[in-house]
């Protein structure tokens, strides 16, 4: 018999990082989709178990990040629904190469500063995505089965930036490991993390254990 | 020990586990928590199955679970149902295709999981070294309910179950069960080590269940006798007779709702039996005894408490083969009493 | 049918012991799951499946599965 008192209000993110995305300087990195070879990798990581639990699937609305869920979502019979929240931290203009890679130094390393004119900072988007992530735990609770109960298990898919400033932010990563962190993201890539009423969050599995 | 025979014995599934998969059988308990690479692995593989994060009422992780040789699951679940284990295959199958087959139209090999390089699977240290005694004595268990004149068991699986075990001797404990001079008429008092352990670690009530070991204390009376009843050549057949009272209170919690429960519990075994020693190469050439008589109670493991008897049961003890499974542990080898004197 | 023995005493005896062994040992139809070559090791049967090219299939339980479980 199950008591209801006694179940864990425990709560799983699947955290998935884009997959390889088809690069247009032209146009702002938000509207890009997937590469050939980043449309394949989001069909193998439509056959991962661990997103067999998942009662939702949500991605930031930038297209890469909605094809990579697609198939997986597709897979157990749903949608991936779009959600703002969840989108990349905000950029403006392209900077190559060097510039790139110093301005996301600095998006970490002074997470309460602009790294560069009109980008949003890491403190600002990882409240952002954490208010999300709270809007969605508040719609899932615990599985109940007849003797015992699960983790309610969402998936959500987004940009290496915006994955690495979140899990900084739950934490409490230095700036060092925040960097290296996002240095050593795959595309795609897969974490889950844990969010428990009772104990601090703690990840499940670590981004760059189930590349595909 | 109901899923062995429900979900095994179907053929598909049989051929499937056999011919698509490489087939392997662990006990996750110590894996949940196990602190070397092999425990973190399973860990790994646990944590994207179907009891991902589970903690109420248990933390188990036991089940069927289907993956890459790094770990990525294919598809998991905890049930013996035949067709669904044959479902899970299928998709599993189906999973590991796509995997595999777009892995190699991107890269051009199959990659993770299908790597054809073995070392690919690093060594390591385990946190609990094997305890297998080579070149010792390995007998294999099997425990079931005797007939009853009355009997109330439900007619389900409990009233076929039965079970299996190991017990673990090392080359010189096998010959300390036989007299000295190989004489017919010559007797041998079983060491109270060997006494000790049956009685504690495999006279246990384990029919329907796992229990636990029963304390030092809980041995009332324990004896074994090998009488040499013929000496050919190298050939010593010996009778094997024997008795063991074992009786104590249970104590524990029921994880469901925390409740108490206690139980008196016991086994009256009678032990009969026979053997073989090989005085040349000093080792059972066959070995057969029976453990038989009235058990009673209930524990948190053994499944018993709509049947709390006394009613009469079996455990019968015979050499192991030479099988992978035959070197499967006892339940309770990690108990830090088994191999102590 | 075999009938129950005297288990209040000692009346088993070598006679009808192989009978009651035969009874408390597992039946052909009850091992059937012997028959697929399980492995014993997790770590062996993962470097068995990288040589096979094949995907792993474990049986975990509380208890192992190829014994007390």
């Amino acid at each position: 018999m199950t008591n209801a008192s006694r179940i864990p209000q425990t709560h799983r993110l699947i955290l998935v990082r884009h997959a390889h995305s088809s690069v247009d300087p032209a146009r702002p990195a938000r509207e890009w989709g997937l590469a050939d070879d980043g449309r394949a990798a989001a069909r193998r990581l439509a056959s991962l178990a661990v997103f067999d639990h998942a009662a939702g699937f949500y991605a930031g609305p930038e297209p890469k990040m909605l094809a990579t869920l697609a198939p997986v979502a597709a897979e157990h019979g749903q949608q991936v629904q779009p959600e703002p929240g969840f989108a990349e931290t905000h950029s403006e203009g392209w900077l190559g190469g060097e510039q790139f890679l110093s301005t996301v130094h600095r998006f970490f390393e002074t997470p309460d500063q602009p790294p560069a004119p009109d980008w949003e900072t890491a403190a600002a988007a990882a409240a952002r995505f954490a208010a999300a992530v709270e809007r969605l735990r508040a719609r899932h609770a615990p599985v109940v089965h007849p003797g015992h109960a699960l983790p309610a298990t969402f998936a959500i898919a987004s940009g290496g930036r915006m994955l690495t400033a979140y899990l900084s932010h739950l934490l409490g990563y230095s700036a060092e490991r925040a960097l290296e962190a996002w240095h050593r993201l795959k595309m795609p890539d897969i974490a889950v993390v844990e969010l428990a009423a009772t104990a601090p969050p703690r990840v499940v599995i670590l981004f760059g254990t189930l590349a595909v | 020990m109901a899923g062995r025979a429900q979900a095994f014995s179907d053929p598909t599934v049989i051929a499937l586990a056999s011919e698509r998969f490489v087939p392997v059988a662990e006990n996750c308990s110590p894996l949940q928590s196990q602190r070397d690479a092999k425990g973190e692995f399973f860990r790994l593989v646990a944590e994207q199955g179907h009891y991902a994060g589970h903690t109420y009422p248990t933390g188990t992780r036991q089940g069927y679970y289907t993956f890459t040789a790094d770990g990525k699951v294919l598809a998991a679940m905890n049930s013996r149902d035949p067709q669904r284990m044959i479902d899970l295959m299928q998709t599993a199958l189906r999973r590991w295709h796509t995997l595999v087959d777009l892995a190699v139209a991107t890269n051009g090999h199959a990659g993770n999981g299908a790597a054809s390089r073995a070392d690919a699977v690093p060594d390591y240290v385990p946190a609990r070294p094997s305890l297998y005694p080579e070149g010792g004595f390995v007998l294999q268990l099997a425990a079931r309910d005797l007939p009853r004149e009355v009997d109330t068991r439900k007619d389900d699986w409990r009233r076929h179950a039965w079970n299996l075990d190991y017990a673990w001797f090392t080359r010189d404990e096998a010959r300390s069960l036989v007299p000295e001079i190989l004489t017919p008429g010559n007797r041998k008092q079983a060491p109270r080590e060997i006494v000790r352990r049956l009685a504690r670690f495999h006279l246990r009530d384990f029919v329907r269940g796992e229990p636990s070991v029963w304390p030092e204390e809980a041995i009332r009376h324990g004896e074994l006798i090998a009488e040499i009843v013929e000496v050919s050549g190298d050939r010593v057949r010996l009778a094997l007779r024997g008795a063991i009272l074992l009786q104590r209170e249970a104590h524990w919690v029921r994880p469901e709702d925390g409740e108490e429960r206690r139980s008196d519990t016991g086994f009256d075994a009678t032990l009969v039996g026979a053997a073989t020693w090989d005085a040349a190469r000093r080792a059972f050439t066959s070995f057969d005894l029976l453990a038989a008589g009235p058990r009673c109670g209930a524990n948190q493991y053994n499944n018993r408490s709509d049947d709390l008897g006394p009613a009469p049961m079996g455990i019968a003890f015979t050499l192991a083969g030479h099988e992978p499974r035959d070197r499967t542990p006892p339940h309770t080898i990690y108990h830090r009493d088994y191999f102590v004197a | 049918m075999i009938e129950a023995p005297d288990l209040g005493s000692t009346t088993l005896n070598s006679a009808d012991v192989r009978e009651w062994l035969a009874y408390v040992r597992p039946k052909p139809d009850e091992v059937k799951w012997q028959s697929i070559p399980w492995q014993s090791d997790l770590w062996e049967a993962r470097r068995l499946a990288i040589r096979q090219g094949k995907p792993i299939f474990l049986w975990a339980m509380n208890g192992h599965p190829l014994g007390c479980t």
